[in-house]
């Protein structure tokens, strides 16, 4: 029941990316669950509900690349955590990027976890996969 | 005050001779020293002269009073003989006879009128008794006693008396006798005598023309003066005055001969005298002739001429010290005072001063052309100099430009050299990432249905895929190096070494290896790089082990400012030809099958050391081992210590 309910929002540019982080998401679930924007300003308009994401609902979770078009992964991540209503939705960072600056940047900006993009297939889905088992299921959310 | 007056003796003693040496050091000074001792000669040679001529005019006065002397002598024995001739040829006559009183007396009376130098003619009778004189009798007179007539008495020939003053006359005179005997038998019958007035040395000595000043004078051997002249007459009448107590007058009539000497005379004049015996005939002499010409008069001449001398001398001098005054003044001090002055303007900066004169033959004349030539030099000199320095200074400008804009040049390449790697690194991994998914989704879900063939090219699409993300990760981490900002802090090394060996525990101890390490000293640094260059080195020691167990040695030793560091290992060595090749990016020595990596990891270690200030460099040789030197800053000592 609780997991009908639990909405993800992917904000992922890359196609290619995005299909593969839904397929490993998909092993667990309905692909409706996860919401996928492809950048940072469409992904404001969703959690704000703007324009055609006028129904959209408030997702319990927020996978955010930082490689993104239009508005940036950070830009995205301060806006987020800068507004009072939406700052209580954990974001995970998801991203290629293991240099060390970019993980202190992210937690700097109060992301929630930060996450590394493998490139072994094995690996990135354990990795999509523990973000979903942690985040929806073993962590406790604050309610809407 | 009394260091005052301590210190002010020396300084005035020191004034002093400075200023005496600074005085003779003056040119004109010089210059009047050498005209000096040009006329110093001359002056030697007058004052040579005069004495000489002194010497002469002594001589020749002495001379002229001897042959005066003699002459007078001479001209005495003359006399005498006149006389004895005159008194042979009276005692002849038959007038001149005691019985003919009368006669004989008329005879010399006449005679006396003819021989004015005849102070008395008369004659005595052969009792001494005179019977007739030319000069009337004053009455009763007995001349037996008188030597002329008792000698002539005795010897029957002419004889010569004493001086004497005479008893009928009364003058000084030397009286000469002949006896008168009788024809037949030779009976002595008395004397006829002739009184030789002594008056006429007088006038003989008024005839040589002696000097001012000078006397004649005859002295009997008792030492009783009997003739004094002097010219002019000094109006006092010597005549009769004894000189015994003049020892040298004594001596000189007791020596007899004659005697030349110069000394005070009775009147207390000095005078050069020259004395010669009168004698009556021969035998011992009865009295002196002395003659003195006073040493004024007979000097006077050389006296005259030294003085003349002198002051030719004198004014030569002072016309020759004048002409070195003013000429040195004209001729050498102008032109020096002149080429002075411009030298000191040329010290003063003004290059164009000149000596301002023209240039003569001549030492001077080329000093002033010298001087010119130099001072034109010199200006020419500093001129280029100027030009030169204008030069360099512009080129220099020019070059701190150059260097300027290529540093900055250099700057901007850099930055853009690591931005383009980080971007590059970045970028490029999310397309590998890619890549290598989907390759690995392919085989995952579609495997079964490929051939085998297709699962090669699979596994070679993802080795390649693997090794490229490698690089990219490496690359990125070697790109960082440069561009992260320095924050050094103090860091301990044997911290960081715990570190490094910690990080590599795993292949320590799968290999087996065994660490030997000195205690490390503290650095100024980054803890993580510094870590990192232990974790490459000691790991490539593991990595490049030999066939024995593995034994690496960290040591550590000062040098000047810097520590050395040395990790030396027993694996494979390294030939020396590769010493430069390992520490370039991406530079393998093995094939990836032997040692697997990229060959980022010495170039790493270089960046980081030389980010620290370090150097690091390698020795080796195959089979020998390797031994890695690095050096890094000695911190500096607070400055609390350095005092």
């Amino acid at each position: 029941m609780s997991a009908r309910q639990s909405v993800i929002l992917l904000v992922e540019d890359n196609p290619g990316d995005a299909r593969l982080t839904l397929e490993a998401f998909g092993v667990h679930g309905t692909p409706d669950r996860v919401r996928h924007v492809g950048d940072g300003v469409e992904a404001l308009a969703f959690l704000r509900r703007e324009g055609r994401h006028g129904k959209a609902p408030r997702p319990a979770l927020i996978v955010l690349d930082l490689n993104l078009p239009r508005l940036c992964g950070r830009e995205v991540l301060a806006v987020i955590k800068g507004d009072a209503a939406l700052r209580s939705i954990p974001v995970v960072v998801l991203t290629t990027s293991q240099a060390d600056e970019d993980v202190l940047a992210a937690y700097n900006l109060h992301a929630n976890c930060y996450v590394p993009k493998s490139s072994d297939l094995g690996a990135f889905f354990r990795a999509i996969q523990s973000i979903d088992e942690f985040w929806l299921r073993t962590a406790r959310l604050p309610l809407e | 005050m009394s260091q005052a007056k301590q210190t002010a003796a020396p300084d005035t003693n020191q004034g002093a001779s400075s200023f005496v040496r600074r005085f003779f050091a003056r040119l004109r000074v010089r210059l009047l020293l050498l005209v000096l001792m040009a006329v110093l000669p001359a002056l030697g040679l007058a004052v040579f002269s005069g004495f000489e001529q002194r010497t002469t005019a002594r001589r020749e006065a002495q001379e002229n009073a001897q042959r005066i002397a003699r002459h007078a002598a001479a001209e005495q024995r003359q006399i005498i003989e006149g006389s004895r001739q005159l008194l042979v040829t009276l005692a002849q006559l038959k007038e001149v006879r005691p019985d003919r009183a009368e006669e004989a007396q008329a005879l010399f009376a006449s005679l006396k009128g003819v021989h004015p130098f005849y102070a008395n003619l008369g004659a005595i009778d052969a009792r001494g008794i005179p019977f007739a004189s030319a000069v009337p009798l004053p009455g009763q007179v007995d001349l037996s006693d008188r030597s002329y007539f008792t000698q002539a008495r005795a010897t029957g020939k002419f004889s010569v008396g004493e001086f004497q003053k005479g008893r009928i006359t009364g003058k000084p005179s030397l009286n000469m006798a002949y006896p008168i005997k009788r024809e037949g038998n030779g009976e002595f019958l008395g004397v006829v005598y002739v009184a030789l007035d002594l008056g006429w040395l007088m006038q003989f000595a008024s005839r040589s023309d002696l000097p001012e000043g000078s006397t004649l004078t005859v002295i009997d051997r008792r030492g009783v003066i009997l003739v004094r002249y002097q010219a002019p007459d000094s109006g006092k009448n010597w005549i009769g005055h004894s000189v015994t107590n003049h020892p040298i007058v004594m001596q000189q009539i007791r020596q007899g001969g004659e005697v030349q000497g110069s000394y005070t005379g009775l009147d207390g004049m000095k005078r050069l005298y020259a004395s010669t015996p009168l004698t009556r005939t021969a035998g011992v002499p009865d009295a002196h002739v002395f003659v003195g010409i006073p040493v004024q008069t007979a000097y006077a001449a050389a006296n005259r001429s030294m003085f003349l001398s002198f002051v030719f001398l004198g004014i030569v001098s002072a016309l020759a010290l004048g002409a070195a005054w003013s000429g040195g003044d004209l001729f050498v001090l102008r032109q020096i005072n002149g080429i002075v002055t411009a030298a000191r303007q040329l010290r003063e900066g003004n290059l164009s001063a000149r000596s301002g004169l023209d240039y003569g033959p001549g030492e001077l004349g080329q000093l002033a052309r010298s001087f010119v030539e130099m001072a034109a030099t010199i200006e020419k000199q500093m001129q280029d100099m100027r030009v030169t320095q204008a030069e360099l200074k512009a080129l220099n400008e020019e070059l701190e430009a150059r260097v300027l804009e290529r540093t900055l040049d250099l700057k901007r390449s850099n930055e853009d050299l690591e931005q383009f790697a980080y971007v590059a690194s970045h970028d490029l991994q999310e397309p590998l990432r890619m890549v290598h998914s989907y390759i690995q989704l392919l085989r995952q879900r579609h495997g079964d249905k490929l051939d085998p063939n297709a699962q090669e090219y699979i596994t070679f699409a993802l080795d390649g895929a693997t090794r490229m993300q490698q690089f990219i990760v490496d690359l990125l981490a070697y790109s960082r190096i440069g561009r992260q900002g320095k924050q050094f802090a103090e860091v301990d090394l044997d911290q960081v070494l715990d570190r490094a060996l910690a990080n590599l525990r795993v292949v320590i101890k799968e290999t087996g290896a065994e660490i030997l390490h000195a205690p490390l000293p503290k650095v100024h640094g980054d803890l993580t790089l510094l870590t990192q260059i232990f974790q490459n080195l000691v790991g490539n020691a593991l990595k490049f082990r030999g066939e024995a167990k593995p034994v690496i040695e960290i040591t550590v030793s000062p040098k000047g400012r810097e520590w050395q560091f040395a990790i030396s290992d027993n694996g494979i060595g390294i030939a020396p030809q590769d010493f430069e090749r390992v520490f370039v990016v991406f530079q393998r020595l093995h094939s990836r099958d032997t040692y697997p990596g990229t060959g980022i990891g010495l170039s790493v270690v270089k960046k980081i050391v030389e980010r620290h200030g370090g150097r690091i460099w390698v020795e080796s040789g195959l089979g020998k081992g390797t031994t890695f030197y690095f050096t890094l800053p000695k911190p500096r000592e607070p400055s609390g210590k350095d005092a």
